[in-house]
């Protein structure tokens, strides 16, 4: 494999510092966007060769720093060479990490080098001379692959010290052999070394495709579930977080991932035992010990390290099912704590099941009718289960017809069975409900479609996906390529003019979403559900669009839309994260004053990527900064041009950032500038201890201001808005956050101050926000004198 | 004579506290008014000194603080270059004018001044589509 010219000059520079000390490229940003995953490769290896005292190059530095988070990929003459630096720097006891070694096998394209036995034999050897053996599994998977007498050695003092669920595990692994012990090693979260990437979900789709493996997970989870019934009922005794160790926890991690990868349907009958087990402390004393249970004991848990490696498997691979079992036993736990991290872990696995459309929808038969009913006879009385588009509700009707919320104290004390049973399946009923909507919701922009035929089968298969799906939009493909929105009434589908329309079984469904409709279609669907009084589970017709403006298309790669807003960033980062992005917290530490939060958007081919930065530990705010899109182009997501993002998605995640900046924002930074070094501080610092209280009193500062405006007879103002009528348009202007939203379609209208084209008027301390506000209303309400093309663009001809 | 008191708008809610000008007119056409206030506040920075100019519009080669305009050194200002730029500045929307509760739009409207008349000095800030 050749390397390329710019991964040639990058080894060299680095591999002789001294002499290439003057070299431009020393003090240059790597351009990962140059490099191949085998030129990656190759930089691994000059990387590795470094030993320490070879004098400080900041070209390392950086690309330690790349190496972290891309995988490279190596051939046989690279992972050679890899193989041995490790070895080398092993030898010497400065560094030479087992996992490295893992990991370089694992992406190596080409066989195996021949060396690579007598390689990795010394490489053990060096790290058990030196007492470096925290990473047991890369060790044994290492021996495995070097055999001869170290393997065995290797295997034998590690058994003896693992804990029966995990010697199992290794039992079943040294059978297989390196095809699952490499993997192991590569996924297991103790032995990894800082410095590599995160695994790639190859590794798991590897470990669940050997038959030999996916047994033992059912072995495996079957034990663990076996210990914990054992414990509930007295026969080992309890302890607070002792029911399994750490390797044991991690083992089960390894067996739960598989087999949610394989989507096994028995699985949830043997998870949900389990996990409530896990969740909650014996009710009754172990009777070995004999003892009362204090109240201390009362709140703990067999095991919380499991519960939350059931959980952490659970957002990589997440199914209806297991999210409905972890939302029960969120309602079981009697620890305050634990409840509260799963009410945040509950959102991350609804966000990724939405990624996971083959089995979102899927949702077990409760027993609904097609009307979306479900009734239980009690005497005189039958519950009444009914599910609607946006929820799932209970009452009591009598033999007389009278309804009312709760059943009667006669059939609550001669039918004590069927009312538990009835409320057990209402809330059962309302967490597939909730689960459901959020990944319909989410999954909203996910390029995948199914067929009508499956989604027959499975999301209209049952009474309460029916009921769901009747209170939303569909789209059918009539034609490849060819688009018709449906609504669906009874069980057939019609679209806007209430005509029927039948689709083949293998035509194509998918959600319906606003922005690939003309705005009179949309006015149209919005009257319709108006008209038809139909409340849907999320907003869909009446979803805001936000669209590429001109200003965004001519600035290539970057919007500036949302950048500049001064944030509560306590609330910022909880509404972030809460949204499925990821992102580093900011704070008053070394690296802490910069972030970028990352969503990969549905569909898995592109990422959002929004910068923040921290502005002032004292008041705990932070600055919005640039918003840019990424493409996933040979494993590594690239920058992208906005005009490239597909729209829809482009839209979705500017919904999301205009949520985190319309809750959180609490001023402009006026001085805000793309070049950081000419941020100047002193704007937001200023009376900061009242800006919360400035926000809040901006409305009535409108409230006092607006009657004495010229406009004033345009303007009303609302709860959240001041709503200016324009002669082409109506335009609602955000208090909070000062964006604007037109009439009738909720499209975006992007207007932001210009910048340094005029010389500034001074008046001192005026609130920016409320500034821009009134100069929006003022601009708007006189829109027909507008003549910026850009924003008359947005506006549109003669409007909605 | 009028004895009127200009209020800038100020961060939501309160304002900046009112000053006062003695006025003989008591009619003066807006364009006026505003030369008055500029011509007031350049005759107080000239005649206290100092780098930082607090009045309406930014004067050349001054650079934009907290508290004010800093200039380079301390040094008199032009009032007449000051109110040529300020009636700039109204006519593109650079600030709004409200006499008590009365938006005026035009700077040749003849504005009625008596005693307690109040001047309210409104930002606002240019726009462009995004």
């Amino acid at each position: 494999m050749e390397l390329s010219a710019y991964a040639a000059d990058l080894v060299r520079v680095i591999s002789e510092p001294v002499a290439a000390a003057d070299d431009p490229l020393s003090q240059q940003v790597v351009d990962d966007t140059r490099l191949s995953d085998h030129d990656l490769g190759a930089l691994a290896v000059a990387a590795r060769r470094r030993m320490p005292g070879s004098g400080y190059s900041p070209l390392a530095v950086r690309l330690r720093m790349l190496l972290g988070t891309r995988q490279p990929r190596f051939t046989t003459v690279t992972c050679d060479a890899f193989l041995e630096a490790v070895a080398d720097r092993a030898a010497l006891d400065v560094g030479g990490h087992p996992t490295l070694a893992v990991n370089a096998l694992l992406h190596c394209d080409g066989p195996w080098p021949p060396k690579a036995a007598k390689t990795l034999s010394s490489l053990l050897r060096s790290l058990i001379k030196h007492g470096r053996i925290t990473a047991p599994y890369a060790m044994v998977a290492l021996a495995s692959v070097s055999g001869g007498l170290t393997g065995v050695l290797v295997r034998q003092v590690f058994k003896a010290t693992l804990p029966p669920i995990a010697q199992e595990e290794l039992t079943v692994l040294t059978k297989i052999g390196p095809p699952a012990l490499l993997p192991v090693a590569e996924v297991a979260a103790g032995d990894r070394s800082y410095d590599l990437p995160p695994p790639s979900s190859g590794q798991w789709r590897r470990l669940a495709e050997n038959d030999q493996y996916r047994e033992y997970s059912w072995e495996a989870l079957r034990t663990a579930a076996d210990r914990v019934a054992r414990i509930h009922s007295g026969e080992l005794p309890f302890a607070a977080d002792k029911a399994f160790d750490h390797l044991e926890v991690g083992t089960l991690g390894r067996a739960l991932r598989v087999l949610l990868l394989l989507d096994e349907r028995d699985l949830p009958e043997l998870l949900r035992p389990l996990v409530f087990g896990v969740s909650v402390a014996p009710m009754t004393p172990g009777s070995l010990s004999g003892e009362p249970p204090g109240v201390q004991s009362a709140k703990t848990l067999p095991s919380q390290a499991l519960l939350y490696e059931i959980v952490r498997a659970a957002v990589d691979f997440p199914t209806p099912e297991v999210l409905t079992i972890l939302r029960e036993a969120r309602s079981r736990v009697r620890h305050k704590g634990v409840a509260k991290q799963l009410d945040r872990k509950l959102k991350l696995i609804e966000l990724a099941l939405a990624d996971r459309p083959e089995v979102a929808t899927r949702l077990p038969d409760l027993g609904f009718d097609r009307e979306g009913v479900l009734e239980f006879a009690a005497g005189q009385q039958t519950a009444v289960v009914l599910a609607t588009p946006e929820d799932v509700t209970m009452s009591w009707r009598a033999d007389g017809g009278k309804v009312s919320a709760t059943p009667s104290a006669a059939v609550k004390r001669d039918f004590k069975q069927v009312v538990t049973a009835a409320r057990e399946l209402h809330k059962r009923a309302k967490a597939h409900h909730r689960s459901l909507i959020r990944a319909l919701e989410n999954g909203i922009g996910a390029p995948a479609e199914q067929t009508v035929e499956r989604w027959h089968a499975e999301l209209a298969g049952t009474g309460l996906g029916l009921a769901v799906a009747r209170g939303l939009v569909w789209e059918l493909e009539c034609a490849p390529g060819r688009w018709q929105a449906v609504l669906l009434d009874g069980e057939a589908f019609v679209d806007v003019d209430g005509g029927v329309v039948k689709p083949a079984d293998a035509a194509g469904i998918r959600l319906w979403h606003p922005i690939r409709s003309s705005t009179p279609e949309i006015l149209a669907w919005r009257d319709l559900l108006m008209a038809r009084g139909l409340r849907q589970p999320f907003k869909q017709a009446f979803r805001e669009i936000y669209l590429l403006t001109p200003a965004e298309e001519s600035a290539g790669s970057e919007s500036l839309r949302f950048a500049a807003h001064v944030v509560r960033y306590k609330q910022f980062y909880a509404l972030v994260k809460g949204r499925g992005w990821s992102t580093p917290l900011l704070g008053p530490w070394d690296g802490g004053d910069f972030a970028e939060a990352t969503r990969v958007l549905p569909g898995g081919q592109w990422r959002a990527v929004l910068e923040q930065e921290y502005a002032d530990a004292e008041d705990d705010c932070a600055i919005t900064g640039r918003i840019r899109f990424q493409r996933l182009e040979d494993g590594v997501f690239r920058p992208a041009a906005l005009t490239g993002v597909p729209p829809l998605l482009f839209s979705e995640a500017m919904r999301d950032v205009d949520l985190f900046v319309g809750v959180a924002s609490i001023a402009i930074d006026p001085e805000w500038t793309v070049d950081r070094a000419r941020h100047h501080a002193y704007w937001w610092q200023a009376g900061f201890g009242d800006l919360t209280e400035t926000a809040r009193s901006r409305r009535d500062a409108l409230a006092r201001l607006l009657p004495r405006l010229t406009i004033a007879d345009r303007c009303e103002l609302r709860d959240r808005w001041l709503v200016v009528r324009g002669t082409r348009r109506t335009y609602k202007i955000h208090l909070g956050s000062g964006n604007i939203l037109m009439d009738p379609d909720d499209a975006y209208l992007c207007i932001v101050p210009a910048r340094g084209k005029t010389e500034p008027v001074f008046l001192p301390f005026t609130d920016d926000r409320l500034s821009i506000i009134l100069s929006k209303a003022l601009l708007l309400a006189a829109d027909a004198k507008i003549t910026d093309p850009s924003i008359l663009r947005q506006i549109g001809p003669g409007g909605g | 004579m009028a004895m009127v008191s200009f209020v800038d708008e100020t961060t939501a809610g309160d304002r900046s506290t009112a000053w006062h000008l003695e006025i003989f007119e008591e009619r003066l056409p807006l364009r006026e008014v505003i030369r008055r206030r500029v011509f007031q506040e350049v005759a107080e920075h000239n005649a206290k000194g100092g780098d930082v100019f607090r009045g309406l519009v930014q004067p050349t080669g001054a650079e934009q603080t907290l508290n004010g305009f800093k200039l380079k050194q301390p040094r008199r200002v032009d009032p007449e270059e000051q109110a040529a730029k300020a009636l700039e500045a109204f006519s593109r929307n650079g600030f709004v004018v409200l006499v008590d509760d009365r938006h005026v739009e035009d700077q040749d409207a003849m504005v009625e001044l008596s005693r307690g008349t109040q001047i309210t000095f409104l930002k606002l800030v240019p726009l462009v589509g995004g």
